[in-house]
């Protein structure tokens, strides 16, 4: 199989990624949202990782913008798309309230990237090495993209499968409507059918598209499909680089003279010729040479990656409610949930109860987030713990109210309001601490 | 694969066509915000500003009398002057943005701060080289600090005026300056260019007009409940005992009417009045608009009217006296049962970021 769509893959990730740092910096994010923060939210078992001060922070973004320009020309790629993954997933793993599913994406095909030879051809690497030069790659190489993506749109759309999307066409029934002054298309958010249409067409696409990128015939009509839905979502949501990310990923569709075409033009672009030292024909072999490890390995990761997001089903509860399973598993723009959380430390030697201001310890977005994720909601009850402790109380018991609303439903407790959040840990078990969410 | 396709394309046609005609009749969910913010603009924060310009105006003269004429008739003209200005504030607290946002923040918590530092206050009055433009501290300057100077912490009038030297006077009139020119500044940015840009972003985003005015809305409220209940009646965590120093307007002792008058003001955003209670376009109208907001109106009027009786049951005379009162526990307490009403469910209802800059979403 021609390498030829792996590495245009190569050059938009690079490309995009690039960028996406570059926002990132430039918005003062790394301030904002990694050095200045009192706290942190860790992932499960991810607690030991902790930022650096602000000058590693930024020289983490460095590298990270070195590697994407590494990844993008193919400069000792194979380096660059480590430290790549390492960066990012680093500063990822920071503060879990920061969680996007597209990070998470971008997690995966960053390491996906560090196996496969896109660097073999149209690259820096290639040009101080012509020996290096791969025209014909493995299949694996480019199914294993194409399956990733396969898996987030498919399952995308699965999750939005649920009454609430469908029937009551929520939340973008809260959504859209706010969106009226959006120029030219505006004024038809005002009407719940949009919301409808809307819902019905989000979850068709995302469960179908797939298929439609898949088959020849429907390829390019599909592709217009994919185009118009994320920049729509784009302009209609806060979601930054995610509908570029998406735009440029799904080219890997493309067959292979699609993108031949594609590197040639960008070829005379940069040299006005098309007689490229890095063109010449491969004298190696069609196979590469692989770890023996690799096909073992690529079988469990994607089985990881179909399994892992049905282990919600082992929860008991309202998936929504509880989020219990939630987080990696594609439920993208999926519920419009909030909440409200006090928390009350009381000194357990002389019952002197009190309640917290969050905004001292955390930033608007942080207090966003936890307010309505019962997990977060536990770590900072154990932050607040200890904080207490060190401000001389012996024994603090932490208690939060926290109502929250679900998709335009009426705010109701979250969890029980009596409970000492000091003395419970977060593990896979179910928490019983959390509130039962039945619908009327 | 294709046949299979076609017939889950059928299932879920059916399911669509079988449940989407819902109790819905009314399928216009639309709601004209910009009219929102002009209503509100027009009628409340507009003249809310005006009214504090023209109060802080008074103040000025009267300060500029006692200067010239340091006696107990002028203190108790610039200490009328004062009530009225930080009535007038409370009035205008909510509306920290736009020409409001001052260099250091929202002008309430600049030139609205307490506990003022008594002590910062006496230093800056004796230190020569003192320069309040340059100065990033908030608690020797603004409302507060103009309150402790003209009212004394103990002293008699006699006391006070005998302590009124050169330094005292130049400090006094350079503070009170300093709040005529911020809000002359305010009033005259929102009657030329701003109000034009205020009505015209009517969007929901991080930023928008909405957001903003919705933003400092909450946060002003969750300020009445944290600094002017909370703290001083020691309900806050890790606090040992109640601190009656910590008041607003503890030298005055008016803290009680100020609170009246802040909760007024929430009532006014929320409901759609202007200060002289003429009906106008509110939140709730706004609301009224959206899944899911009848319910949640209902459920807001209902701890409106609490609060507004706890607020009644207040103690009369200084609060700083009577922070230990059960009364101001349960307003405590009930400010803290509508927070989630003003803050989650609203933004949530409406689709209003609540965080500028912080991230995307997905």
């Amino acid at each position: 199989m021609s390498i030829a769509p792996l590495v245009v893959f190569r050059i938009a990730f690079g490309l995009v990624m690039l960028l996406s740092t570059a926002r990132y910096v430039r918005m003062g994010w790394v301030d904002t949202q990694l050095v200045n923060p009192v706290l942190h939210f860790s992932y499960y078992g991810f607690d030991w990782v902790q930022p650096l001060p602000r000058l590693g922070m930024y020289a983490v973004f460095c590298l990270m913008a070195l590697s994407c320009i590494g990844i993008l020309l193919g400069w000792y790629y194979r380096i660059a798309a480590i430290l790549f993954f390492l960066c990012f997933s680093y500063v990822e793993l920071i503060d879990i309230t920061y969680y996007l599913n597209h990070y998470y994406f971008v997690s995966i095909i960053s390491f996906l990237m560090i196996i496969v030879p896109a660097h073999r051809y149209f690259s820096l690497d290639v040009n101080r090495n012509p020996d290096l030069t791969l025209l014909e790659v493995p299949r694996w190489t480019i199914y294993i993209f194409k399956f990733q993506i396969a898996i987030v749109y498919f399952y995308a759309g699965l999750a939005k499968i649920n009454h609430d999307w469908l029937v009551k066409a929520l939340p973008l029934s809260i959504w859209l409507p706010a969106k009226t002054s959006v120029p030219l298309i505006g004024p038809i958010f005002q009407y719940k059918t949009t919301a409808y249409l809307f819902s019905w067409m989000g979850m068709l696409f995302d469960t179908f598209i797939i298929f439609g990128l898949m088959v020849r015939r429907t390829r390019w009509l599909a592709y217009v499909a994919v185009v118009i839905f994320h920049v729509l979502t784009g302009i209609l949501f806060q979601i930054g680089v995610f509908p570029i990310v998406m735009i440029f990923a799904v080219t890997i569709f493309f067959s292979s003279a699609f993108h031949q075409k594609l590197l040639d033009g960008i070829a005379r672009l940069l040299k006005g010729t098309n007689r490229l030292p890095w063109n010449n024909t491969s004298r190696h072999p069609l196979t590469i040479k692989t770890g023996k490890w690799l096909p073992g390995f690529l079988v469990l990761f994607f089985v990881f990656q179909l399994v892992f997001p049905w282990r919600y089903l082992l929860y008991p509860g309202n998936i929504f409610w509880t989020e219990e399973g939630y987080r990696f598993a594609w439920r993208v723009m999926l519920m419009e949930k909030a909440g409200t959380a006090t928390f009350y430390v009381k000194d357990g030697e002389n019952g002197r109860e009190g309640s917290v201001i969050n905004h001292q310890f955390l930033n608007p977005h942080q207090e966003k987030q936890m307010a309505m994720q019962p997990d977060l909601i536990l770590q900072f009850a154990h932050f607040l713990d200890e904080y207490y402790r060190t401000q001389g109380m012996t024994d603090p018991i932490v208690r939060a109210e926290v109502l929250v609303t679900l998709n335009a439903r009426p705010a109701r407790l979250l969890i029980d309001p009596t409970v000492d959040l000091s003395t419970i840990s977060d593990t896979w078990e179910p928490k019983d601490w959390i509130t039962s969410f039945d619908d009327r | 694969m294709k046949k299979r396709i076609n017939i889950l394309l059928v299932i879920l046609l059916f399911f669509a066509v079988s449940c989407t005609d819902d109790d819905d009749s009314n399928d216009q969910l639309g709601f004209d915000r910009a009219e929102m913010l002009q209503s509100l603009a027009e009628n409340l924060i507009i003249p809310n500003f005006e009214t504090l310009q023209t109060s802080v105006d008074g103040l000025q003269s009267a300060v500029n009398d006692f200067v010239a004429n340091t006696d107990e008739a002028h203190l108790s003209s610039v200490r009328q002057a004062w009530v009225n200005a930080v009535t007038d504030h409370q009035h205008c607290s909510a509306f920290g943005f736009g020409p409001a946002n001052l260099s250091l923040g929202p002008y309430a918590s600049v030139l609205g701060v307490f506990p003022v530092s008594e002590s910062k206050v006496e230093s800056a009055i004796t230190n020569p080289d003192f320069n309040l433009a340059s100065s990033f501290d908030r608690d020797l300057r603004g409302f507060y600090a103009v309150e402790y100077l003209i009212y004394g912490n103990g002293q008699t009038d006699a006391q006070l005026i005998a302590g009124f030297d050169r330094e005292r006077k130049d400090y006094l009139t350079l503070i009170t300056d300093e709040l005529k020119t911020n809000f002359d500044n305010i009033a005259n940015e929102w009657n030329t260019a701003y109000l034009q840009e205020f009505v015209a972003s009517e969007g929901t985003a991080a930023g928008s007009s909405v957001s903003l005015l919705y933003n400092e809305f909450v946060k002003d409220y969750e300020n009445l409940k944290n600094f002017k209940l909370e703290l001083p009646a020691g309900l806050s965590a890790g606090q040992t005992a109640s601190d009656g120093t910590l008041v607003e307007a503890f030298y005055s002792g008016i803290s009680r009417d100020l609170i009246v008058e802040h909760f007024e003001n929430s009532k006014n955003i929320y409901l759609g009045f202007s200060k002289g209670g003429q009906e106008i376009i509110g939140f709730e109208e706004y609301l009224a608009s959206v899944e899911g907001g009848p319910q949640l109106i209902t459920t807001t009027l209902e701890a409106i009217e609490q609060i507004d009786n706890a607020i009644a049951n207040l103690p009369q005379g200084r609060l700083s006296d009577q922070v230990d009162a059960a009364e101001v526990a349960t307003l405590r307490d009930l400010l803290q049962n509508n927070t989630a009403n003003f803050k989650s469910s609203m933004s949530s209802l409406l689709g209003i970021s609540i965080t500028f800059n912080s991230g995307d979403g997905d």
